[in-house]
Formats: structure tokens, sequence, C-alpha cells
């Protein structure tokens, strides 16, 4: 093994990926502020909380739920977990999130990369939508009907 | 809205200090999400460059490749050649552009790229995603067990659907 090379790549890909978590997740942050504190995440809130309501959201969970669904799951974590602290979003509804974006993530940038290698997109986009979809209702039903706490404590 | 996500962050005397010179409603408002955007940064950086270290050296030794030449002869349960077992092992373990790489050095026809797509779409980065998750304070087993059995699950369907 070559140790020089590995420590090469290791140390300037760590310094790479710290630089694109940095300038991603800092002014999404910021738009997220914004919308927040303005009316506009009201807006979209009653927007979409038709859709997630019935698969088992709580309208606190739709912030990390959007993020990570376009951004990927580092992105809605980071939004997350600071949530998580603050306590504003249960136990459950963090276990939700956790498995609908374990499906269904990074949407955009997933789907672009794939359809570069010839994947076919409307394949893509919609199974991992419909499955995130289904597991997550399925999965709100089932913590909520059989309270099963040992499947979402860490 | 404001008083239930209030992180420490926007309470740090600096973050103060910049907010009281600022008059405009909306510069306040950047100033804490800038602020929050450090804490969280800092978070997944924490998170994120021990995995990333341990996989680079995975990636450096015999590991990963053992580990495909294992699983290619299972490929045909999903309708893949067995050389799209290092596409799906890397992808697990080390990250999307590293089995992106294998996928285009293989010749598969259309629907298999689009069913290992699916399956990869589903499942990656696992080491990653997974210590991410973890961190929301979510059972790892519960999620791993979810998103590999979903990849297999969704690849087996496609295979009758696509094939």
């Amino acid at each position: 093994m070559d140790w020089g090379l590995f420590l090469n790549t290791a140390w300037k890909g760590g310094l790479k990926l710290a630089l694109i978590v940095f300038f991603i997740l800092v002014p999404l942050m910021i738009i997220l502020e914004l919308m927040r504190q303005t009316k506009a995440l009201g807006w979209l809130t009653e927007r979409v909380h038709p859709v997630t309501g019935r698969i088992g959201f709580q309208k606190e969970a739709l912030i990390p739920l959007l993020a990570g669904f376009l951004f990927g799951i580092s992105y809605g974590a980071g939004v997350l977990i600071p949530e998580a602290r603050s306590q504003s979003i249960s136990k459950r509804q963090i276990f939700l999130v956790a498995v609908f974006l374990a499906i269904c993530h990074a949407m955009i940038e997933d789907t672009l990369l794939f359809m570069a290698v010839g994947a076919n997109g409307l394949y893509l986009f919609s199974s991992r939508l419909i499955l995130a979809l289904v597991i997550t209702y399925l999965t709100s039903r089932l913590i909520y009907r059989f309270r099963l706490k040992g499947l979402t404590d860490a | 809205m404001t008083g239930s996500s209030e992180s420490l962050a926007t309470q740090s005397s600096l973050a103060l200090r910049l907010k009281s010179r600022i008059k405009s409603r909306y510069g306040k408002i950047t100033v804490d999400g800038f602020f929050k955007g450090l804490e969280a940064f800092w978070l997944l950086v924490k998170i994120m460059l021990p995995v990333y270290f341990i996989i680079t050296f995975l990636k450096f030794t015999f590991i990963l490749e053992a580990l495909a030449r294992f699983f290619s002869p299972y490929m045909q349960i999903f309708g893949l050649p067995g050389g799209a077992a290092l596409a799906i092992v890397l992808g697990n373990t080390v990250n999307l552009y590293a089995a992106i790489a294998v996928i285009a050095s293989l010749k598969m026809s259309s629907p298999q790229v689009t069913i290992l797509a699916v399956m990869l779409a589903v499942s990656h980065s696992l080491p990653m995603e997974i210590t991410i998750t973890q961190k929301m304070r979510t059972k790892y087993v519960t999620i791993l067990f979810l998103r590999l059995s979903v990849s297999a699950l969704v690849g087996m369907a496609l295979k009758q659907i696509l094939l």
C-alpha cells in the first residue's frame, strides 16, 4: 500500500469535502432562516402539508424534509440535528424524516448524475419517490399504533 | 416561529453584537442564518471527515475488490452482469461518483443501467450517511436494513418490469 499517495488523497479530499459542505450549507441555512422568519415558510408549509400530513409528517418536520429531499442527507441532517437538539421536533417525527430521506434524497443531484450515464430519469425519480411515500406511511402507522420505541431510539 | 428554533450560535456574543449594528430586519435574519450555518457546518464536518478518512483508506486496500468478486455471481438476480458488483460495492461504501465511474466502463443495456441506478440511488455511501442519520438519534441498524433490503427488492422488481 502506498502511504504517501493515501495521505495526499485523504487530506486533499477531506479539505475539498469540508469546503463543499461549507459553501452549500451556509447559504442554505441563510435562505432557510429568511424563509422561517418571514411568511414564505408558512406559505410553503400550507401547500405541502396536505400531502405530507397524510403520510404522517407534522409541520415542523417539513424544513429538514425539504432540505434533504432537494440537497441530500448531509444537508438535511445539517438542518435537522440542531432542530432535534432544540427539541422543537419529536423523536418519532425525526425517525420518519430519517426513513423518508433514507430512500429519497438529493433528488436533483442523484437523478442528473445517473441520467448522465444513461439511466431513465423518470423511472429513477418516480420509483424512489413512490417507495419513500409508501414506506414512510407504513412506518408512521406502525410506530403510532404499536409504539415501537426500540425501532426509533438510538 | 422564531422562539422554538433559537440556537446557541445565534445567541453568541459575536452574533448579538453584529445584529445590534444592523438596522435592516433582513440583515439581522441573514446574520442569524449565517451563524446557524456555521454551527451546522461544524457539526457535519466533525462527523464526515473521520468517516471519509476511513473509507479512503479502504479504497487503497484490496478489501473492496474482494467484496465485489464475492458478490459478482449474485448479480443475475437483478439481471445485471457480474461486473456490476463492483459498482454496487463502491457505491455503497465510497460514494456514487466511484460507482458512476464503474458504470461508464461497463457494457450494459439501458434498462440494465436504469435498474442499477435505482438500486444505487436507494442505497449508497452507507458509512457516511448512516453515521449522519445516527446523529439524528435514529438507530442505524434500522436504516441500514431498510436501505439494503429496499434496494435489493426494487432491483428484483425492476428486472421483472424492464427486462
